[in-house]
Parts: structure tokens; C-alpha cells; sequence
């Protein structure tokens, strides 16, 4: 027998599905790479929250930091790994079946 | 989730949604709309040149200043869009042989090009939902059977629509890019999930 779809949820990625980091992981998947300003941009969060955010998803493997310098500015510039990406587009896959199967849902007492 | 999509949509189309960089390229078609309109040349053929090169440089500089305002996020290099400009370009071609070969009464090119462009307005959610106005614009103007209006009129027409969609591609994009890129705020993204 399935579990019912709210159970599911418990089990899901926390790494991967809190908001800020989904947010990121959705957007690099998206593209060869982004850079600090950019990502900032779209999520809203400030620097510190999404250096923070951005260490865990490193520490996990699931995405790449390569600092450097453009003339004498410095350039932050952050790249999803293979498995990061192969996270991403499991976790966005299992997060469709739960729609479906929430929506399927029906209460029984 | 919706808002996760159009974050994917809107990272992986950044540089298409760079829209202000196709603003410049309008200029030359008013200005040759005008023209037509005064029914005699009134710019300078020095003038004309200058207005040509600056629309093809400034789109360069108006990339640096998004890069330098909101960052970078190149796409992939499969999603470029030069296959899909190749393709249309290609398919434009046929349907104006088409076109030439059996004389209809309708413009098939510029139907072809109404409906990419309807296509795009009805991506991600109707994200990029001026791209429809534009396509409506198009194909009304295919539809006008030829020797419905003077040669002149329908030039003009021709330049204006042209330039017109342009420009409202331009600031549609922008005005994408900016929402999507300067309203981010963590509330909105923790009620996106």
C-alpha cells in the first residue's frame, strides 16, 4: 500500500527543497553557470543568506563556487554539478508525482 | 512551483529577454516608415549610415549594462537559439518561394512568422504574452489581399509593423526580466513552493 502524499513529503530533500536552495538549483540548472549578482537578483535573499545557502548546496556536492577577479572586482561564479543536476530533476520529478497524487487524494475517515 | 518554472524559463532565456538591446533596431524602420509617410528622402545618407551602425553596435553596450546591473547566466550552448533562428529563417525563405510560385492572395511568410511569434507568446505560462499582440499584428496585416492598399501605403505599413513589433518586444522583455529579476523576494519564493 502507498503512503498518502503528506507522508511522502516528510521524506523529501531537505538540502534540496528549501525554498531559497530550489529556487537556486532550479535557476542554475537552467544554465551553463551564474554568477553571484545574478543569482542574488532572482532570489531576492541577501548576500549573506545566499553565501549561506550557497555553502550548503557546495558542501553537498550539489554545486561548484569558483571565486576569481575581473580587472579588480571580484567575480563569484557558480556552476551545478552533474549530480547536482541529476538531484534537481529528481526531486523536481518526485514533487510533480505528489502534486498529482495530493490532487488524486481523496479523505477517508 | 509556477514561479519555479518561470525562474527556470527566465535563467535559461536571459539573453533573449535582454529586450531593451533590441530597441535600437527599431530606429531605422520608423525612420524609413517616415520616409515613406513624407512621400520624399529627408535624411541624409551620411545621417541614414550612422543610424544603421549605432543600432547594430548599441546592442552590444546595452548587454553590458544588463551584466552590470542584474549578472550573468550564460545558457546552454543547445539553447541558444541560433538552430531555431536557422530553421525559421530557412522555413521563411520556403513559404516566400511559396509565395512567389503560386501567387495567393495571402502573405504565407508573414503568416509563418504570426504564428512563431504566437508560439512564443504562449510559452511559460503566457510569461511573454506581448509576443501574442505582435503575432495578432502580423497576421492581420498578411491577410490584406495584395492591391487591398497603394504599394506605398502597404511599404510603409510593411516598415511601421516592423518597427512597432520590435519596439514592443523590446520593452515587453525588459519589463519580463525586470519583474522576474528585481521582485525575487523570499516571501514571494516561500509561497512559490
Amino acid at each position: 500500500m502507498t503512503r498518502p502524499p503528506f507522508e511522502e513529503m516528510s521524506s523529501l530533500d531537505r538540502l534540496v527543497h528549501e525554498p531559497s536552495r530550489l529556487a537556486i538549483l532550479t535557476a542554475l540548472s537552467a544554465c551553463r553557470s551564474a554568477d553571484f549578482l545574478y543569482l542574488q537578483s532572482l532570489t531576492g535573499l541577501t548576500k549573506g543568506n545566499l553565501s549561506g545557502h550557497l555553502g550548503k548546496l557546495e558542501a553537498g556536492g550539489l554545486v561548484t563556487i569558483n571565486k576569481s577577479f575581473k580587472g579588480k572586482v571580484p567575480n563569484t561564479n557558480i556552476v551545478i554539478t552533474p549530480e547536482g543536476r541529476d538531484t534537481i530533476r529528481r526531486h523536481w520529478k518526485r514533487l510533480e508525482q505528489l502534486r498529482r497524487a495530493a490532487g488524486r487524494w481523496v479523505f477517508t475517515t | 512551483m509556477d514561479d519555479l518554472h518561470r525562474m527556470h524559463y527566465v535563467t535559461g532565456h536571459y539573453a533573449h529577454l535582454q529586450g531593451l538591446r533590441l530597441l535600437p533596431l527599431s530606429v531605422p524602420f520608423v525612420l524609413a516608415a517616415a520616409e515613406r509617410m513624407a512621400e520624399r528622402p529627408f535624411v541624409p545618407a551620411g545621417v541614414w549610415a550612422l543610424v544603421v551602425v549605432a543600432s547594430l553596435a548599441a546592442p552590444f553596450r546595452i548587454g553590458q549594462y544588463y551584466a552590470s546591473r542584474f549578472g550573468q547566466a550564460p545558457a546552454p550552448r543547445w539553447r541558444s537559439g541560433t538552430l531555431t533562428l536557422v530553421a525559421s529563417c530557412a522555413a521563411f525563405l520556403w513559404f516566400e518561394w511559396l509565395r512567389e510560385t503560386l501567387s495567393p492572395s495571402v502573405s504565407w511568410p508573414l503568416l509563418f512568422v504570426a504564428i512563431v511569434l504566437a508560439r512564443l507568446g504562449l510559452v511559460a505560462g503566457r510569461l511573454r504574452v506581448h509576443y501574442l499582440w505582435i503575432a495578432v499584428a502580423v497576421a492581420a496585416f498578411a491577410l490584406l489581399p495584395h492591391g487591398s492598399m497603394p504599394e506605398d501605403i502597404r511599404a510603409m505599413a510593411g516598415y511601421l509593423l516592423i518597427g512597432g513589433g520590435l519596439a514592443v518586444a523590446a520593452i515587453g522583455d525588459d519589463r519580463v526580466l525586470r519583474r522576474a529579476l528585481t521582485t525575487g523576494r523570499q516571501d514571494s519564493m516561500r509561497a512559490a513552493v
